[in-house]
């Protein structure tokens, strides 16, 4: 047998460079915020002198230009299955180990590819258009391979004595221990992958746990233990952290595209097409809204979906500037060019969202919405579609219509309740400052009136 | 006239959004006649409000009381009484005991039981509970018992007041109008957002309805108040604060009664200690001026009432002597004849002329400060003995109010306003506080938030309104309050951190307002030291030294030549870098000397711009003058210059003709100056009175600038008098009995300014031989071992890491008469496998032939264990000897300390240092000469005082490189000067007049590389 691991270093910086063509001049680290590390430095970071491992402070005084972004398994993993994916469809044997790393066996492609070599040319030609930075090492396992990788053997071992000999130079630090292992290797002196295969397996076994002993004779190459095979998922998803605050959506063009190349790349390879897209805009601090785009007929070539996005985003209005961006596609069909019973069994399924949508269309977007309560204080943000999870109930004095704008106070009324004070808001630019009575006019109606901060007088409710 | 019966402060953590101070100062403004502080299960804002109208006169009564909340029951307790109060801070007490630290849990008996304290109800608006408590209220309470009536204008003040009417009527229960305060100034309103914001843990704008919508929760003024509520309400509520009478200037200390035995007055018993002590202190006689000064001082204690004070003291110095604790008393009273014969402290007042007077003065009614330092690992002992005399309930802690600072206001009002974490994280380690000439504030822009922006703006605004809010009580480090009965009837006691500890919930600043003493009871490693030093010779001579021993010996000009050249690692305080380098240039040759030197090297002197002018004018290089003979008297003894915190109160006393109490508030403003700003009120008045009493205005500003630069950081004589006392005797013992002194040193670690790492390194540089870890020599603690003449250090167990206390304790006591022989006769002692395993990496085993890499894997071998293996010699394959280097970074990693190479003497070995100077040879370099140097780096200091300035300690096998680097410097090089363990540095080398030198890098080169696994723990000290 002979396994290739490839170990990715940086991959969220990688795809963020693909997606965005992100400058390279500026220095920009992937930070853990729990373990306050940073774990991916892109060249200019690294110029910087800048490391994995060091904290933010540190990173912060060392380069004043830099830009931090947050480091998120859930997004390495699902670039992983992304590479994964596409190597899928040149290797069948692979093994995923999230969130950064995949192992592709070797020695059954050769059939196919000729020989080891031009096997390996296949994965790396593939990976080479992702644009990711990578490591790796190739042995007789999965775990050998993983001990040359995590070396940066980076050469395609083939034969068991370069193995060997590239094994003996790699330093314990490249096994997979964990720490109180990794101590006692170098507490008793033994620095070296060399050092440790020499010892007898008798030796070891009466100082370790059978399960570093079954480790280390997969190092060896004398077992093999199994591992679960990638295959492709149903649903295509993923989400790219644009590397800045967009506020516009024509910025957001080429982070969109190139999710969807990412999305047609893997139809193309799953011989199958869709026919909504589901968009997903993420912002800092409000929750992130959702832009579905639809197309009458399953497709899936970039071309056609990108004019029907960008159709769809000139509507869009930002309410706040775009910090990642989400593709999910969960309806996929088979490509079949000659069915033409698309429509048949599909209307009820469609027909709300249908409606909607052409309503949306119709109306615009903004036009069509929900009432909801909203948990506020000012009158005029009460109808505010709102998700709180503690809905209130309305106060007493709120009337079932309000008027947008507020229209002055013009004819004589007598004042039945009052007053209630608002005086909010400061935080957001709608500052408010008034007092809020229930007036009786003469007619007989009962109107919401206040008195702003000016002393003038309006109307901005009617009683039911 | 108008009465707030419900108000709370910031102490009401989270919620009130104005200081007590604020409060009772805008409601005397508003015409006010009565306010109650009511916080939420809380006195502790109330001295401060006290203080406050004491201070400013403020027409206004305070009422003592605190807000409940019980399940959805909400009510108010006033105070009319002596009574109620101790009633009221024995409610808070038992509610703050049955819960954990910051919260309460009352139960129905507390309520039930209440027998002085006035009820207001504030009815929950819903019928049902509402009639339950009421008829439970009208059963229990009816004679004592309002309902609390709020007009809110929030929309609901119509159902309420229907209520309050409707409740009011049906169980005959008077209302009296309030407004629940919680702001002073409707302008506090975004600040109560932002706390409440921060208390939910959620922003300000996801708030929404539970915010307040208006600022009606403010101080009103009294035409509104009438105008939102029935005449008869508010009257009622006058009433009702008519009827409460308590002050806290009822409070009446009283310290416990046992300690004065019968038939004895607190005066003659305290008499009576002295002269026994006058015996023991002053065998050979008294003489008539010592006797003078004792009757002076024991005429002032008098007339303050102090003697309870001082007995108590010695009544806890007696324990600590029956202990063989020792101890030291400092503060202003400390250094008096009486605490001398007290044997409080060990200043002998033959040798230092310090006037008792200048310390405790009853013209500034100051409370006595007698701090007592004890031995840190047995300050324990001695609060055993005080909660065990005393009983808990008597005692308790003083407590500290923690406030905003900078870093922690900035994170939760930014958090408030929706910005980002990780955002604010990356802000406040970009912000250099330290920089005085760019303002946090100026700073923001550069780290990407735009000025104008309105949040930002916001930002700014809440953070400052925010900084010095109080955010939780937490303990004072050793300040007891003894009282005669049970403390809980005279300030309310809550749990504090750590488990058995209570606090009360009152600070030092509040005891002193309100006259109540506390007695410190410190810890101090140095003591612990000393003792085991005391110990080491006690062993060794039939007369040992002790403190008054050494003191009485005198100044000893070896001891100060070995001062001044600085050679003082591991003393005490004047071990520290800037502390060594101000020696050569200061020169003590006295013991007064040493007082200067200990109080000059602090920020307050630095900054004020004191030192240059005391070291020219004590080298004679400037003539000492005095603007006048006033002047003269104050600050004769530091040749003109202002040292001392004592000496600017003084000053603006003989000068400016501050009076008693206004000299005691300039001290408190000093101290809170950069809080609060306060000390600027008495600008005018301090140049104002020096000019009226015929001082130019520049001296007078000068004067002034002095004592803002004195700030909080101005160190007092009267502690650096004693502190003084313990750097001698360390030094003495350090020059005479090195050995000892550091075996004391290194077994009251953690404690000073150094590893033991480098104690080890000073010790040999010292020709001291020190003897590694061995199991058939080394006891738990560090030994000493004779040899020949000379006297060697032994490291003991307690070094090696990883290794458990006990196994240590148990390889030390169980060792056979002579030693064991085999690592299975340690195996007997059913070691636990983690323990024999750190022994072997330090090398501990290598008695019994094997390397430390071999021992270590023989013992990791499980089926050694089993007995039928035990005799048989496992024959093993593994063959590896660790190199030079490898045992370098065995003994680091192992112990910290490593006795058979440094690593740059190992760097040495393998690489051409011919260009580069060793420390030892640096006296050799010509000042401003180029130098080449290569150390570890031990210290990093970057001390506020000097702008931008980071001192470097590198140390190489031949002794310590002090390098200064310039900011300039360091940003060009960031990379190597952030990250080098191992630090080459080409420079220039400056030597001043007295010979401190020091390196002035230019070029930084990390050669970290060099040695990559070896890890020099470096201690950095920003």
């Amino acid at each position: 047998m002979l396994w290739v691991y490839i170990q990715f270093t940086r991959l969220t910086l990688d795809f963020l460079a693909r997606t965005a063509g992100h400058p390279d001049h500026e220095p920009v680290v992937i930070y853990h915020p729990q373990n306050n590390t940073l774990v991916q430095c892109n060249d200019a970071a690294l110029e910087a002198e800048l490391k994995p491992g060091m904290g933010l402070a540190h990173a912060a005084a060392l380069a004043s230009n830099l830009q931090i972004l947050n480091y998120s398994e859930d997004t390495e993993r699902a670039h992983l299955q992304a590479i994964a994916a596409r190597l899928y469809q040149v290797a069948s044997d692979i093994v995923v180990f999230n969130p950064a790393a995949l192992a592709v066996r070797l020695d059954n492609l050769s059939q196919y590819y000729g020989t080891l070599t031009a096997a390996w040319s296949t994965l790396t030609r593939e990976l080479s258009p992702m644009g990711v930075t990578f490591s790796f090492g190739s042995g007789w396992s999965v775990e050998c391979a993983r001990v040359l990788a995590m070396a940066n053997s980076n050469a395609l071992n083939t034969d068991s004595q370069s193995i060997r000999s590239c094994l003996a130079r790699c330093t314990v630090a490249c096994l997979q221990l964990d720490n109180k292992q990794a101590a006692s290797f170098s507490r008793v002196g033994i620095q070296t992958v060399k050092q440790l295969l020499a010892l007898p397996l008798a030796e070891l076994g009466q100082r370790f746990s059978n399960e570093l002993i079954r480790y280390i004779t997969a190092v060896r190459g004398e077992t093999f233990p199994t591992h679960p095979l990638f295959r492709p998922g149903d649903t295509f998803q993923r989400r790219v952290d644009v590397g800045y605050e967009i506020d516009n959506t024509q910025h957001l063009q080429p982070y969109i595209t190139g999710l969807l190349e990412e999305l047609c790349v893997y139809l193309r390879l799953s011989n199958r097409c869709t026919s909504e897209l589901s968009f997903t805009l993420y912002y800092r601090e409000t929750d992130a809204d959702t832009i579905q785009v639809r197309s009458a007929e399953p497709q899936f070539q970039v071309e056609q979906w990108r004019t029907l996005t960008e159709l769809q985003l000139d509507t869009v209005q930002l309410s706040a500037p775009v910090i990642s961006v989400g593709l999910e596609v969960k309806q996929l069909e088979a490509l079949n060019p000659d069915s033409q019973d698309f429509f048949e069994n599909r209307q009820q399924y469609f027909a709300h969202k249908q409606l909607i949508s052409r309503l949306q269309a119709r109306l615009g977007e903004q036009s069509v919405s929900q009432p909801h309560l909203a948990n506020e204080h000012r009158v005029e943000k009460l109808s505010e579609p709102d998700d709180l999870p503690e809905p209130t109930s309305p106060s007493r004095w709120q009337p079932a219509f309000l008027l947008d704008p507020p229209l002055p106070l013009t004819t004589a009324t007598q004042i039945t309740f009052g007053p209630v004070r608002i005086h909010t808001g400061w935080w957001d630019k709608q500052s408010v400052k008034r007092d809020y009575f229930i007036a009786k006019s003469e007619d007989g109606r009962y109107l919401q009136v206040y008195r702003d901060h000016h002393q003038q007088w309006w109307v901005q409710g009617l009683y039911a | 006239m108008i009465s707030e019966l419900f108000c709370q402060s910031n102490f009401s953590f989270l919620t009130g959004a104005s200081s007590p101070e604020e409060l009772v100062t805008t409601a005397s403004f508003l015409g006010y006649q009565s306010l109650a502080l009511t916080d939420e299960c809380s006195v502790a804002g109330v001295v401060r409000a006290y203080a406050e109208i004491k201070r400013s006169n403020l027409p206004v009564n305070l009422i003592v009381g605190s807000f409940f909340r019980y399940h959805k029951f909400e009510f108010v307790l006033l105070c009319p009484t002596r009574s109620a109060y101790s009633e009221l801070c024995r409610i808070i007490t038992q509610a703050r005991r049955r819960a954990d630290k910051g919260e309460y849990i009352l139960e129905e008996w507390d309520l039930a039981s209440i027998r002085h304290c006035l009820i207001l109800w504030l009815p929950s608006g819903n019928a049902e509970t509402d009639n339950e408590r009421a008829d439970w209220l009208v059963r229990f309470h009816a004679q004592r018992c309002w309902i609390a009536a709020q007009r809110l204008l929030d929309g609901a003040d119509h159902e309420r007041f229907e209520n309050y009417t409707r409740l009011s009527q049906t169980y005959t229960l008077p209302v009296v109008a309030c407004t629940g305060v919680l702001m002073h100034h409707r302008d506090r309103l975004p600040t109560q957002h932002v706390l409440h914001a921060i208390r939910e843990r959620t922003t300000v704008a996801k708030l929404g309805q539970h915010a307040l919508a208006n600022a009606e929760r403010a101080l009103r003024p009294a035409q509104k108040m009438r105008k939102l509520y029935p005449a008869d309400w508010i009257q009622t509520a006058s009433e009702l604060a008519g009827q409460c009478h308590f002050s806290l200037q009822e409070l009446k200390y009283q310290y416990p009664a046992e300690l004065v035995p019968a038939g004895h007055t607190p005066g003659s018993y305290l008499r009576e200690c002295v002269e026994a002590g006058i015996q023991r202190r002053f065998p050979e006689g008294v003489s008539e001026d010592i006797r003078a000064l004792i009757e002076k001082e024991l005429t002032l204690i008098a007339e303050q009432q102090y003697e309870y004070f001082f007995l108590t003291l010695y009544d806890i110095v007696q324990f600590a002597q029956s202990q063989s604790i020792l101890y030291q008393g400092r503060g202003s009273a400390a250094n008096s004849v009486v605490c001398y014969c007290l044997e409080i402290t060990a200043v002998d007042p033959r040798q230092i002329n310090v006037l008792f007077e200048r310390f405790i003065s009853k013209e500034r009614d100051e409370p006595p400060d007698i701090d007592v330092d004890f031995e840190h690992e047995r300050r324990e002992e001695v609060i055993q003995y005080i909660y065990q005399k005393y009983g808990r309930e008597r005692t308790a802690l003083a407590a500290t109010v923690i406030c905003y600072r900078f870093k922690s206001a900035f994170r939760d009002v930014g958090k408030a306003l929706g910005f980002a974490e990780s955002q604010l994280s990356y802000i406040i380690t970009k912000i250099n506080r330290r920089d005085r000439t760019i303002p946090w504030q100026s700073q923001l822009s550069k780290l990407g938030l735009a000025p104008d922006n309105p949040a930002v703006k916001q930002l700014v605004v809440l953070v400052e309104s925010l900084l010095g809010f109080p955010r939780h009580l937490s303990q004072h480090v050793g300040g007891f309050v003894i009282s005669s009965g049970p403390l809980h009837e005279l300030v309310p006691i809550e749990n504090a951190s750590m488990p058995e500890r209570t606090v009360i919930q009152w600070d030092k600043d509040d005891l002193e307002t309100l006259g109540l003493l506390k007695v410190d009871v410190l810890a101090l490693g140095m003591l612990t030291a000393i003792r085991k030093t005391f110990d080491y010779l006690k062993a060794r001579y039939p007369v040992a030294p002790d403190i008054p021993f050494i003191t009485r010996l005198g100044d000893d000009p070896q001891v100060y030549d070995m001062i001044c050249e600085a050679d003082t690692v591991g003393v005490f305080q004047i071990e520290s870098r800037a502390q060594m380098s101000m020696l050569p240039r200061l020169r003590p040759r006295c013991y007064y000397d040493l007082v200067v030197q200990i109080a000059i090297v602090r920020p307050g002197p630095i900054q004020g711009d004191m030192v240059h002018p005391y070291l020219l004018r004590r080298h004679g290089r400037e003539p000492v003058s005095y603007p006048s003979d006033a002047v003269a008297g104050v600050l004769s003894r530091t040749m003109g210059v202002p040292i001392f915190q004592e000496q600017v109160i003084q000053l603006a006393m003989v000068a400016a003709g501050f009076s008693g109490g206004e000299a005691d508030q300039l001290r408190r403003a000093m101290a809170s100056w950069k809080k609060d700003g306060r000390i600027y009120e008495f600008r005018d008045k301090l140049v104002r009175g020096m000019q009226q009493k015929g001082y130019d205005e520049a001296y007078a500003t000068q004067v002034f600038e002095q004592i803002k630069g004195f700030g909080g950081y101005g160190f007092p004589e009267s502690h650096s008098a004693s502190f003084a006392v313990l750097a001698y005797v360390s030094c003495w013992l350090k020059h005479y009995f090195p050995a000892e002194f550091y075996t004391g040193l290194l077994n009251s670690w953690p404690m000073g300014f150094y590893t033991p790492s480098q104690l080890i390194q000073d010790a040999r540089r010292h020709n001291i031989e020190v003897r590694p870890v061995c199991v058939n020599h080394s006891d738990y603690d560090h030994s000493l071992e004779q040899h020949q003449q000379n006297v060697a250090i032994r490291l003991g167990l307690r070094l090696v890491k990883g290794l458990s206390e006990q196994g240590a304790r148990q390889v030390a006591s169980c060792r056979p008469e002579h030693g064991y022989t085999s690592v299975n006769a340690l195996n007997h002692l059913g070691l636990h496998r983690d323990d024999m395993e750190a022994l072997a990496s330090a090398d501990a085993l290598r008695a019994f032939g094997n390397n430390r890499y071999a021992a270590r894997w023989e013992l990791m071998d499980t089926q050694r264990s089993l007995p039928l293996f035990e005799e048989q010699n496992g024959y093993s394959t593994f063959a590896l000897t660790p190199s030079k280097s490898d045992s370098l970074v065995e003994d680091y990693a192992a112990t910290s300390v490593s006795l058979n190479a440094h690593p740059i003497g190992l760097l040495r070995e393998y690489h051409d240092f011919s260009k580069l100077t060793s420390a030892s040879q640096l006296s050799q370099v010509p000042n401003k000469g180029v130098v080449h140097v290569i150390g570890c780096v031990t210290g990093r200091q970057a001390p506020g005082t000097a702008s931008g300035v980071t001192f470097l300690t590198l140390e190489d096998d031949t002794g310590n490189i002090n390098t200064v680097i310039w900011q300039a410097t360091a940003r060009a090089q960031q990379a190597a000067y952030l990250n080098a363990s191992i630090l080459q540095v080409d420079g220039i080398l400056e030597r001043s007049p007295e010979g401190v030198i020091h390196v002035i890098a230019g070029k930084l080169t990390d050669r970290s590389a060099w040695l990559d696994n070896l890890h020099v723990p470096s201690r950095d000290f920003h």
